[in-house]
């Protein structure tokens, strides 16, 4: 398993707390595991809550209007990635 | 301008008179008004008329179009588009690779109609022609001559669950959904918002976002957002880029999701409501946070949109004009001038004496997550239908939590190999909403001698393995 950065794991407990992964640890959540779509095999509801968790947790506002945006929801080193780089602007 | 119907003044509809009359128009409005928005761009009829005629040019000749485009507007454009050439848009309930594949199986007569975002590999194994929108729009020159379509068209296929377990699909004639239109027009006249532009945050080739997001902008003057809105900052920027009055169309799920996102939203007049059953308290949170008036709708696709209340003034539910219940006890029976036949609610309602009611429940075996509706028994089937499976129940684990953001339980008997080869084999059987969490094996099942599987021993078996786990 590739290691996790902190802000990686910072942002994998945050998916399984707010998701209620009952049967995943956050440890557990490779950092280039897909997130939808096989892998982790979360749905859209998910991806809703996965958006409204990081704009409280971090003031970061997801969109998915385009390609460009939904790619950011690859994985979790793309998300926390993203996070990273935008740090609480306004949507 | 005969036949045209218009969101603000439906008290002078006038009946559609048309050259010959089995036919409607393909776009029943005015041309001139603005049906869509790109952006702060407006698209007029007109030149949506010319992007569905320079679309279904290029479209080739079969019966049947899957039609899997996912943005509103190219979604739009291929929906009439189809229809213009006589053919049938197929809609399933996503677009994930098993379904894609088990609706061309089912439908050989049938070419694939996408955006170019479906993976480039999964286009080329499901072996069939298939066609992007993007691509056949092309150069489209604003249209003059209105296609005019036969009433008895079969325009859509809907797909939903059904009560003994299997897929089904439910015909949809223009007639039948211009009708629609027409009903739903007079519900939004009814509230006394006039609206101008509307945002949707669910997928138009559902039942209720083909309704009120497609047939409602294809037949007045209202228009709607070209793109997607889903997350909190897209619905934002969405209704921002509207005239007003807006409307927004949507979910419990969603709403409870805008307002956890503590943005500060453009106003709203009127907010739109279904798919799940809307908790009070959200209700009213809503209607301060845009500004707005808040009308939950009732219905199902086989009968579309039946009902409407305002959660905020009243619990009582009424039935939308043109609906008539045919049957007060469960299964309650509805009929409809445009219905072909009457549909069997499958909720329990209970009736005042005025002929409005509440919804006390749903049946047993028919359950809706995220707003989607699937039969358990349907689901454990799938479970059961896996390799190595000995025995499986799915369940619904959380009854008393919001319904949109309830879940499934499974429990299975499988001897040999892990939970997680079990989930993939499910994955591939089942919408990614109705995977259960937890997915728990066990040793045996608590069946009755006759062989049924109470809820009730499900929980408890549930709660002692939960224990057993360590968890809480």
């Amino acid at each position: 398993m590739e290691a996790m950065t902190p802000e990686e794991a910072r942002l994998a407990s945050l998916i399984v707390e707010v998701l209620n992964l009952e049967d995943i640890k956050p440890e557990d959540i490779g950092p280039t595991q897909p997130l939808f779509d096989g892998g982790l095999g979360l749905d859209s509801i998910d991806a809703l809550e996965i958006a409204v968790a990081v704009a409280q947790t971090y003031g970061v506002h997801l969109k998915a209007e385009d390609e460009a945006t939904r790619a950011v929801f690859r994985d979790l080193r793309s998300l926390a990635g993203y996070i990273s780089e935008h740090p609480a602007a306004p949507a | 301008m005969p036949g045209v119907l218009t969101g603000k003044a439906i008290q002078s509809f006038v009946p559609v008179t048309n050259t010959t009359p089995d036919k409607l128009p393909l776009i029943p409005r005015h041309l001139d008004g603005v049906i869509a928005w790109r952006g702060s761009h407006a698209v007029t009829a007109a030149e949506f008329l010319g992007d569905v005629q320079a679309c279904a040019a290029r479209l080739p000749d079969a019966g049947f179009a899957c039609n899997a485009c996912e943005d509103q507007y190219l979604f739009m454009v291929g929906f009439c588009a189809v229809i213009m050439r006589g053919q049938t848009n197929l809609l399933p309930v996503n677009h994930r690779p098993g379904t894609l594949r088990n609706t061309l199986t089912d439908f050989p007569d049938c070419y694939l109609l996408h955006e170019g975002t479906l993976d480039g590999d999964l286009v080329a194994s499901l072996n069939r022609e298939s066609v992007d929108i993007k691509f056949a729009s092309g150069d489209a020159q604003p249209g003059k001559l209105m296609p005019q379509i036969s009433v008895d068209q079969v325009a859509a296929v809907v797909f939903t669950s059904g009560s003994t377990g299997d897929a089904v699909s439910l015909t949809k004639t223009w007639y039948s959904l211009v009708e629609g239109a027409r009903i739903n027009a007079a519900v939004l006249a009814d509230t006394g918002k006039s609206i101008a532009a509307g945002v949707s945050t669910v997928p138009p080739w559902h039942m209720y976002g083909l309704e009120w997001s497609v047939m409602v902008p294809l037949c007045t003057d209202i228009s709607v957002y070209a793109g997607n809105s889903f997350f909190p900052a897209d619905v934002k920027n969405a209704l921002a880029a509207l005239p007003g009055p807006r409307w927004l169309i949507t979910t419990p799920l969603h709403l409870r999701a805008l307002q956890r996102a503590e943005l500060e939203y453009p106003d709203v007049s009127l907010l739109m409501s279904a798919t799940s059953p809307l908790q009070a308290e959200t209700a009213q949170r809503a209607e301060q946070q845009f500004g707005g008036a808040l009308l939950e709708v009732y219905g199902c696709s086989e009968a579309g949109s039946v009902a409407t209340r305002r959660p905020t003034l009243d619990s009582q539910w009424a039935f939308i004009n043109g609906f008539t219940a045919l049957t007060s006890s469960f299964p309650v029976k509805l009929g409809a001038v445009h219905l072909t036949e009457a549909v069997e609610l499958s909720d329990v309602l209970e009736f005042d004496r005025d002929g409005g009611f509440q919804i006390i429940g749903r049946s047993e075996d028919l359950i809706k997550i995220g707003g989607k509706r699937a039969s358990l028994q349907h689901l454990t089937n799938q479970l059961l239908s896996i390799e190595g499976v000995q025995d499986g129940a799915f369940f619904v684990k959380d009854e008393d939590a919001e319904s949109g953001a309830a879940r499934l339980a499974a429990f299975v008997v499988w001897k040999g190999r892990t939970v997680d080869a079990l989930r993939v084999e499910l994955a591939d059987r089942i919408d990614p909403v109705f995977m259960p969490r937890p997915l728990r094996q066990v040793d045996e099942l608590p069946r009755e001698p006759t062989g049924k599987l109470p809820r009730a021993r499900l929980l408890d078996l549930l709660q002692k393995s939960d224990q057993a786990q360590g968890h809480e």
